[in-house]
């Protein structure tokens, strides 16, 4: 027994960090191709300098939905896919990469039933006239203003585009400035300068020829030949530019890892172990319930140790503070409140701490990885390029979110834990109502300093420092709402069940704020994330609103209560924390 | 003293306070799918009170603007701090927030009525003296005889909204006839047929054939344009202004001179400005943003624009401009760029857009004699809420660990 209780959470750990190592040990059969070394060249493409590792997960993720591509039946990685597209354009035409969704798009390129949505460029260009003559039609309409179809067809458009750049060398820019005052440029603009009988504007860059050769020996299809070239040019690059190709190996790691997607996983499992360490509470002479609640929190802290490293490495290879857009602002809530959770778990010991971070972990996750489109590290715009606002506003502002998503998940488990089940025992009752108090004066603390630490921003980029639009608004709401919450406890308004139905509220005020406030411009024939965005924020607010409602029930009929008279349950609210 | 103000001083009212700001603002934020966002702010933030709709059904509900909020707010707070007040480290953070928050108030509130911003656009290589209101349009009337200047008569775009004849205007001076506009100093009379406060304008290839056959206008541009009101821009498509037209008939001395459109900057890349000849003079009329003209000349010596390789996505724009201020007894160079302002004589220069191909940069001036309110604010505020957590955390833990 004293073994088990000891080896269980050890166990657990081991098993996550496993789950971990996963990805990294190599799935696809190695070919004669080294196509290891190809995928950690060094491109430029949407600003920023990435692998070609990074440009093939991301163009095969935005044609085919995918980062895999199934070749003669064998699932094969993008790196492989992106090199046939350059170099052997006969046979990645015949790969079935592009996804078409909408069945009126596919009846186009003659489709009319089937269960088939990937189709290959082949048989779109088949059907080319036809399909030429409808983007044209699209043109003119504006992305709001179009219908389903017309959006599904114009994102079809879309990757043709993408695959187009690709098969032409236009993108990504693939040849490096290794002379003072270059700059990064398309392969397609050296091989124009070497083809005979063009004005020659200037001679191929000796970059430019390499990659030539490393092209045309993958399109001769001699082995031997490629894996010379990619590791001559690998050299050449590594001794001109060595930080630039360190971050590129890096970032193919970061790739193989995907340390957000793993941890997913990992919460999932920490959660399961949390609820099972709740619910044996109590069970009579052993240590079930103590084991299971440190083998949830050793999983918790290893993938909050994963996850700190998946930010870490972002902010390395991007060179700007952690949230930059919706998607890393998701995994950075999430993370956040893995740390918090993690805090109250050390502060508290009861297990409700790691079982509702793991929660919050992994639907941040789930949201970011639906968030992500294409590169999740895309440049800032000239007014956003400031690293100190980056890492003191919006830090402070996504602090806040997560602080006051974090009460209203305490609040949730105090209203369904005190409903549905016996389980909110004097002593939680207490602990709940300090750990809600705690996070939400943390809340306003964070929220409104990342609020006015907004409005200085704005003053020293446009000399306004409040204007009101949906945005700053969002804002203002959580710190209005924080505000709220702890004057009504100060006043003696609301006692700990207040304080939780309020603080579940909190969460649709948030929910609004981060999400709601893009929908604003989101126009009747919408389409596209956003659009199942709204459904969801609505099934969300929907739900928030029952528990409300339930949490609004007389507390006498709570089923924790139902066994104790009402002086006690008067007792027990006024033991609550007390008001400063 | 404290009986009487203790009603004001309850908790329970901050709650109703805040709840009731809540829902300011997020009606607000909705209210900005469908106006712009100056309109809105107008209409909720800086009022006293206002019909907001409630749901789609268009029933309206009164309720208090942001104005009356802000005063109570401020009654409340500090009838609070009267009623209650104690000086220990545990109030001393409270005391330190509040005092912040009633300055953060008072200066949205000095904002509200005191701030001022226009746009000031520069040629590389040339020189600005005033800047633009792009909220507010005038209609400019130019006699350009005088060698050494421009004589100008301003007809501001209230004067033109409130004569509008389809709005059924009934304005008139004295001796004219109703909604006729008349002054000694214009060369001739004017008549609003149609103010539009946001325009579409159509050359005659693209002009919907209902519209075209329809063209009131007889005279310049309108001869070979055609002008349709649109609805104005609204909060959510950030960045775009409106960009009005008007339809006049002018009279010299009750003879017919035609109707004219003009529209905002006028038409296509041409001079804006359209020539009227009344009895052999040629007067320019041109419908502008209301300038405001400076007593300091910006000169742009040099813009500079970068984009990430390979992308059309700015990575940073900068001007450096030299400025010259006689008033001040001024004359130096600066750099202007994103989140670097220039200060200058209670006035602050960002940088705001540039001009189509690099050519110029467009600078934003704003004048607000309370830009350094939210600083103090926010610098109390803050040192007020870690005073006040510090202390209760300290108390928090312990009692925990015990």
């Amino acid at each position: 027994m004293n073994t088990i209780t000891k080896l269980f959470p050890a166990a657990a750990v081991l098993l996550s960090l496993i789950v971990i190592a996963m990805p990294l040990v190599p799935r696809h059969e190695q070919g004669p191709y080294d196509l290891d070394t190809l995928a950690s060249l060094p491109v430029s493409s949407g600003g920023r300098t990435k692998p070609l590792d990074t440009v093939a997960r991301n163009s095969l993720m935005i044609v085919s939905d995918r980062q895999t591509v199934a070749i003669d039946g064998k699932r094969q990685p993008a790196i492989r896919w992106i090199i046939d597209v350059m170099a052997r354009p006969q046979d990645a035409n015949a790969y079935e990469v592009f996804r078409i969704d909408h069945p009126d798009v596919r009846s186009l390129v003659g489709v009319i039933e089937g269960e088939q949505k990937r189709f290959n460029f082949a048989r779109l260009l088949q059907f080319g006239r036809g399909l030429n003559q409808q983007f044209i039609r699209i043109e003119g309409i504006k992305p709001a203003d179009r219908t389903p179809y017309q959006s599904h067809l114009a994102e079809l458009r879309d990757h043709v585009t993408t695959y187009d750049l690709l098969q032409n060398q236009q993108a990504p820019y693939l040849v490096p400035p290794l002379v003072d005052g270059e700059q990064w440029r398309p392969l397609a603009a050296e091989l124009h300068a070497s083809h005979e009988g063009h004005e020659v504007e200037h001679e191929p860059s000796q970059a430019g020829i390499r990659l030539g050769k490393i092209l045309l020996a993958y399109q001769n299809q001699d082995p031997d030949r490629f894996n010379r070239e990619v590791a001559e040019y690998a050299t050449l690059l590594d001794r001109q530019m060595p930080d630039i190709t360190r971050k590129a190996r890096f970032e193919v790691f970061f790739n193989k890892l995907q340390p957000f997607y793993q941890g997913t996983v990992l919460y999932v499992l920490a959660f399961l172990l949390s609820c099972a360490s709740l619910l044996t509470v109590g069970v009579k002479g052993s240590e079930i319930s103590r084991t299971l609640g440190r083998a949830a929190v050793g999983v918790l802290a290893v993938t909050f140790i994963l996850n700190t490293f998946g930010l870490g490495a972002r902010v390395y290879m991007q060179g700007y503070a952690p949230v930059t857009n919706l998607y890393s602002s998701a995994v950075f809530i999430g993370w956040f409140c893995v740390a918090m959770g993690l805090f109250l778990e050390w502060l508290f010991k009861n297990g409700l701490g790691a079982a509702l971070s793991a929660v919050i972990g992994c639907v941040t996750l789930i949201i970011a990885h639906n968030l992500a489109d294409g590169d999740t590290m895309q440049m800032m715009q000239a007014v956003l390029d400031s690293n100190f606002w980056l890492s003191t506003h919006v830090i402070a502002v996504t602090i806040g979110y997560s602080a006051t998503f974090l009460a209203g998940f305490i609040g949730i488990a105090f209203i369904l834990i005190g409903v549905y089940t016996r389980g909110l025992n004097p002593q939680r009752h207490k602990t709940l109502g300090k750990m809600m108090y705690g996070v939400i004066a943390f809340a306003l603390l964070f929220s409104f300093v990342g609020t006015v630490l907004g409005g200085i921003w704005a003053d020293q980029s446009w000399g306004r420092f409040w204007g009101w639009d949906p945005k700053e608004n969002g804002a203002v709401l959580i710190v209005l709402m924080n505000a709220l919450i702890l004057h009504a406890r100060w006043g003696g308004m609301i006692k700990t069940r207040g304080v939780a139905v309020l603080a579940v509220f909190g969460n649709i005020v948030t929910a609004w704020s981060w999400f709601g406030t893009n929908m604003l411009g989101v126009g009747l024939h919408s389409y596209g994330f956003m659009d199942s965005a709204v459904q969801w924020m609505l099934l969300f607010v929907a739900t928030q609103l029952a528990i409300m409602t339930a949490g609004l029930i007389p507390m006498a009929r709570w089923r924790s209560f139902d066994a104790v008279d009402n002086d006690t349950l008067k007792a027990q609210s006024n033991t609550a924390t007390d008001a400063p | 003293m404290k009986k009487a103000l203790s009603p004001f001083a309850s908790l329970r009212l901050t709650v109703v306070l805040f709840a009731a700001a809540m829902v300011l603002i997020l009606a607000g934020t909705v209210a900005q799918k469908y106006q712009g966002n100056w309109a809105v702010v107008n209409e909720y933030f800086r009022s006293l009170w206002l019909w907001m709709p409630i749901g789609i059904y268009g029933i309206k509900v009164p309720f208090v603007g942001g104005y009356s909020l802000c005063i109570l707010m401020l009654v409340n707070l500090l009838a609070a701090h009267a009623v209650r007040f104690k000086l220990t480290w545990k109030r001393a953070g409270i005391i330190l927030t509040h005092a912040g928050l009633i300055i953060l108030l008072a200066g949205e509130l000095v904002t509200g009525l005191f701030a001022v911003e226009w746009q000031m656009t520069i040629m590389e290589g040339e020189s600005a003296d005033y800047a633009v209101d792009i909220r507010q349009v005038e209609l400019a009337v130019v006699d350009p005889s005088p060698q050494d200047h421009d004589s100008v008569v301003i007809v501001p775009q209230s004067v033109l909204a409130k004569y509008e004849e389809q709005a059924g205007g009934t304005g008139g001076i004295s001796g004219g006839g109703a909604g006729l506009i008349q002054s000694e100093l214009l060369p001739f009379d004017i008549r609003v047929l149609d103010w539009m406060p946001n325009a579409e304008v159509f050359g005659p290839m693209n002009a919907p054939p209902q519209l075209w056959q329809n063209n009131p206008a007889s005279q310049g541009m309108g001869k070979t344009a055609v002008a349709r009101e649109v609805s104005r821009v609204t909060g959510v498509e950030g960045g775009r202004v409106d960009a009005p037209a008007v339809y006049l008939k002018l009279t010299h001395s009750g003879q017919d001179m035609g109707t004219w459109l003009v529209p905002l900057h006028g038409i296509g890349m041409g001079d804006p400005r359209q020539p009227v000849t009344v009895n052999g003079k040629t007067y320019l009329m041109e419908l502008r943003f209301t300038r405001d003209y400076k007593p300091y000349t910006v000169h742009l010596i040099d813009f500079k624009h970068d984009k990430f390789v390979g992308t059309e996505t700015p990575k940073n724009f900068s001007s450096e401009v030299r400025m010259v201020d006689p008033t001040r007894n001024a004359d130096f160079k600066a750099l202007i760029s994103m989140n670097h302002p220039l200060r200058h004589g209670g006035e602050t220069f960002y940088q705001h857009q540039f001009l189509r191909g690099d050519i110029g940069t467009v600078l934003q001036v704003v004048r607000n004699p309370g830009w350094l309110m939210p600083y103090i604010a926010c610098s109390l505020v803050s040192l007020g809420l870690i005073v006040h957590f510090g202390v209760m955390l300290k108390k928090f833990v312990s009692r925990t660990r015990r």
